[in-house]
């Protein structure tokens, strides 16, 4: 994995990054917060100016482990993460307290807030292989969801929510009836899969998917949208597959532009991209960073996107050394970077 | 009505009875894709996408297979996965390393993050050193109907019951059973050791060879799957999926069951059903044997007594003249070696071996039907096995060929009846060179008369017509001929009712003879293959004219 020698980079880093890899972010939807969690066992929350230019580090709170994922409830006055405690806390943006919400048998991959109509619903996948849906106002969860296999990625757009688990396993649900899988299919990809994430601003219902090899592939729900299914490879070195010896990376985060829908993807090889599924092109190619990169997010407006350079483990323990780059980028978008192409 | 959902997706279970919708033209289910110009679009059921090149292409580094060694894989889009129990993803290892760091046993997790990759670096080079297997096992998971379950066959399972190697249940080839894997772990361990109940990965409970864990295999299939992942149970290595499974798959050590027609190696090595050697009446070349029809690879008999004989083993044909100059026609039978034979036995019929006898066998047994080996006693075989029907290598029975097929029975290879020599069950009697009914040399089981070369129904069989014995014919050729049906005591051959298994065109000799040859053969030819049955003494020497065959 060669990265760019000298990290060049124009973007905007967040100041006070945390002192391990970073395994999350998410952006508030009502303000320009910005939750980062960590494996050094911490979520971090950055106030962040409107057109990316500073950072400001506002509140943190600790786990028992590692963090493995954050996410903002849909007013934006509560955190959630969830990591390698087994355990899911909140964070009261107004009173900065941390509380356990959820809990689980093995650590927790993902936490989803789901904004049901009424008082709303935090979704937990984990590696023990369930999902739990949790009332925040009661200890226990209100329903569990058996899943084939360990959780390894999901997304809420509501309705939908899909969840993608170890063997290749892609489980979609209808949240009006969040207990009963709605479809349970095998991946469109060949490997394992590394991260699920819903359609946004799209018309017709679905979701992305990336795994370790180097591809990404978008699914709609619908059966009559299946004939727009569509996959296609990234993330490898070097770019074209007629090369002899192609070095196949890992596809670690994929992030929807809230408002035109296109989405990124980023990858263990350290590059970025942005993509049009319905035109099907690319629409930027990022730089190589020094690092993987880790995790991304759009914010609520589309105009920043943030995208975390650390190491995300993909080559093992030895990957790991004490000069790893760790830290949070912001760019500034620019419209025709995200701007959908006319489909042609 | 509504558009039914599980209909479009493969997976509505009550079919014409349901109460919505089956759409089937149109748009098709979700499983269609059009990946970068990549085939054709396929539902569930339709044609697999993978092949093994592309399977091939994905296991090797460098070209398709990602750089994260820890991953399941699945041949195509939506298809099952076939390489299981790998998945690890890099949060959870690191999650290990960070508990290791925390305590002191960070060597212990290297140990584990290092045996781990390897294991799977092994998994992959298996999977791609058994390629047909791996094929074998993604095509049987296309075709099953799509449950979007976690349950799945995995080419590589640990069986519950049948191994590559046959070996019995539970096993698997690689030696991972219920007890012990191919690498001496203890109970229910993997082939990598694992202790029971784990993997090779860790993974828990009951695994196999490659740790899968009790009911799959190490890639996860359930139960019951052989080490190269065959289906459930009944399984061999080998994949074949019935239960009674030798090591090549079929029942005959060759393979082919063809009935009737076709010998082992096609059109019977030496001979056709029916007679015709190329040559014309009498005697001829040592292969040359194919007289009268009916006939196996030696050129057995046949219906039409064969005229001329032949051919060194064509001696055996129809009793008659046979290679070694015996004097055609005329002779009982005359053995090859027999009356008079080359050899210059004199007698009527006597072997070659100057054993009187009538009808000897070419060896001199006496006897009637004896074998050549001098066994006397009736209808022996060739080689000397005594008894009614015997076959040469003493298997009792009846009517059995030379080389022991009993005609009913067993093959000279012990085939349960009626099976050839090689094992080929002889529903309709093939021979050993595959000759369709009436016998085979081999241990065709020819209710007709066959003879351990394979002679004809109307016994005039390689060893010897029936009755009467020619060259070796003696022995068993009459103990077959005699045994048109299988009984202790063969009833002489039914010649009315005998199978002929002559078909037009079936021998390449067919159509060297002369256009007119019937009208060419004399009178008393013509009428002795016309007669019901050949007089002994007059059994003609000429070719059987095709259109009396």
């Amino acid at each position: 994995m060669a990265f760019a020698a000298a990290p060049v980079l124009k973007d905007v880093e967040v100041a006070d990054p945390p002192t391990d890899s970073i395994s999350s972010l998410s952006f508030s939807n009502q303000a320009d917060f910005l939750a980062v969690g960590s494996w050094d066992n911490s979520v971090r929350v950055y106030e962040v100016a409107p057109d990316g230019s500073r950072t400001q580090g506002k509140a943190m709170y600790q786990h028992q482990g590692p963090v493995l994922s954050v996410c903002w409830s849909q007013d934006g006055s509560k955190i959630f993460s969830g990591g390698a405690d087994n355990a899911g806390r909140m964070f009261d943006v107004a009173t900065g307290q941390a509380t356990q919400v959820a809990q689980h048998d093995a650590p927790i991959k993902v936490v989803r807030w789901v904004d049901t109509p009424g008082a709303g619903i935090l979704a937990t996948g984990s590696w023990d292989k369930t999902i739990k849906y949790w009332d925040l106002r009661t200890p226990t969860a209100v329903a569990s969801v058996t899943l084939p296999e360990r959780c390894y990625s999901m997304d809420v757009q509501y309705p939908l929510m899909v969840v993608g688990t170890a063997e290749r396993h892609v489980q979609i649900y209808n949240l009006t009836n969040p207990t009963t899988v709605y479809k349970a299919m095998q991946s469109p990809l060949r490997w394992q899969t590394r991260v699920v994430s819903c359609f946004k601003a799209s018309a017709n219902p679905g979701f992305a998917i990336g795994s370790v090899e180097g591809r990404a592939a978008f699914q709609y729900i619908e059966d009559k949208d299946a004939s727009n299914n569509f996959s296609f490879k990234c993330h490898r070195n070097p770019a074209s597959s007629a090369a002899k010896d192609v070095s196949i990376y890992a596809l670690n985060d994929i992030s929807f532009h809230p408002v035109q829908g296109t989405f990124s993807t980023c990858g263990a090889d350290g590059t970025m991209g942005f993509w049009d599924k319905d035109a099907r092109i690319r629409l930027k190619t990022f730089d190589a960073a020094p690092g993987p990169i880790s995790a991304t997010a759009f914010n609520r407006t589309g105009s920043i996107f943030a995208y975390a350079v650390s190491y995300d483990w993909s080559k093992g323990h030895g990957g790991m050394t004490p000069t790893h780059p760790n830290k949070i980028l912001l760019y500034a978008c620019k419209e025709e970077d995200v701007k959908k192409r006319p489909p042609k | 009505m509504a558009p039914c959902q599980f209909f479009q997706r493969g997976t509505c279970r009550f079919g014409s009875q349901c109460k919505n919708e089956h759409i089937v033209a149109g748009n098709q289910t979700y499983v269609r894709q059009t990946s970068q110009g990549a085939g054709p679009a396929t539902d569930s059921k339709g044609p697999p996408l993978f092949t093994p090149e592309t399977i091939s292409n994905d296991l090797a580094q460098g070209k398709e297979r990602p750089s994260w060694p820890l991953t399941s894989y699945g041949p195509a889009k939506y298809e099952k996965t076939l390489i299981s129990l790998l998945d690890e993803s890099p949060e959870e290892l690191r999650v290990k390393a960070n508990g290791a760091v925390k305590a002191g046993s960070v060597a212990d997790y290297l140990a584990y993050e290092s045996s781990k990759i390897t294991a799977a670096e092994q998994v992959f080079s298996n999977a791609v050193a058994n390629m047909y297997q791996v094929l074998e096992q993604a095509t049987k998971n296309h075709n099953e109907p799509a449950d979007g379950s976690g349950a799945t066959t995995s080419a590589f399972g640990a069986p519950a019951t049948t191994s590559a190697f046959g070996a019995p249940a539970a096993t698997s080839a690689f030696g991972a059973s219920t007890t012990t894997s191919a690498f001496g772990s203890s109970t229910t361990t993997s082939a990598f050791g694992a202790p029971a109940t784990t993997s090779a990965f860790g993974a828990p409970a009951t695994t196999s060879a490659f740790g899968a864990p009790a009911t799959t295999s190490a890639f996860g299939a359930p139960a019951t799957t052989s080490a190269f992942g065959a289906a459930p149970a009944t399984t061999s290595a080998f994949g074949s999926t019935t239960a009674p499974t030798s090591a090549f798959g079929q029942q005959s050590a060759f393979g082919n069951l063809k009935p009737a027609t076709t010998s082992v190696f096609g059109q019977s090595a030496f001979g056709q059903p029916s007679s015709s050697a190329a040559i014309k009446p009498a005697t001829t070349g040592a292969f040359a044997a194919f007289a009268s029809g009916g006939t196996s690879a030696f050129g057995a008999a046949a219906s039409s007594g064969a005229a001329p004989t032949a051919g060194g083993f064509g001696a055996f044909a129809a009793a008659k003249p046979s290679a070694f100059g015996a004097t055609p026609a005329n002779n009982n039978g005359g053995s090859v070696f027999g009356q008079p034979s080359a050899f210059g036995a004199a007698a009527q019929p006597t072997s070659a071996f100057g054993a009187p006898v009538q009808p000897t066998s070419a060896f001199g047994v006496p006897s009637q039907p004896t074998s050549a080996f001098g066994a006397p006693s009736q209808p022996t075989s060739a080689f000397g096995a005594p008894s009614q029907p015997t076959s040469a290598f003493g298997a009792p029975a009846q009517p059995t060929s030379a080389f022991g097929a009993p005609a009913q029975t067993t093959s000279a290879f012990g085939a349960p009846q009626p099976t050839s020599a090689f094992g080929v069950p002889a529903s309709t009697p093939v021979s050993a060179f595959g000759q369709p009914a009436p016998v085979s040399a081999f241990g065709g089981a020819p209710p007709a008369a066959p003879n351990a070369f394979g002679n004809s129904t109307s016994g005039f069989n390689a060893f010897a017509t029936p009755a009467t014995s020619g060259g070796f014919g003696g022995g068993f050729a009459s103990a077959l001929a005699q045994s048109a049906s299988t009984s202790s005591a063969p009833p002489p051959p039914d010649f009315k009712n005998a199978r002929v298994s002559y078909k037009q065109g079936l021998t390449p000799y067919d159509s060297q003879l002369p256009a007119d040859y019937l009208s060419k053969l004399p009178e008393s030819v013509v009428a002795a293959f016309r007669a019901e049955k050949f007089e002994f003494g007059k059994v003609p020497d000429w070719v059987p004219p095709l259109e009396l065959r």
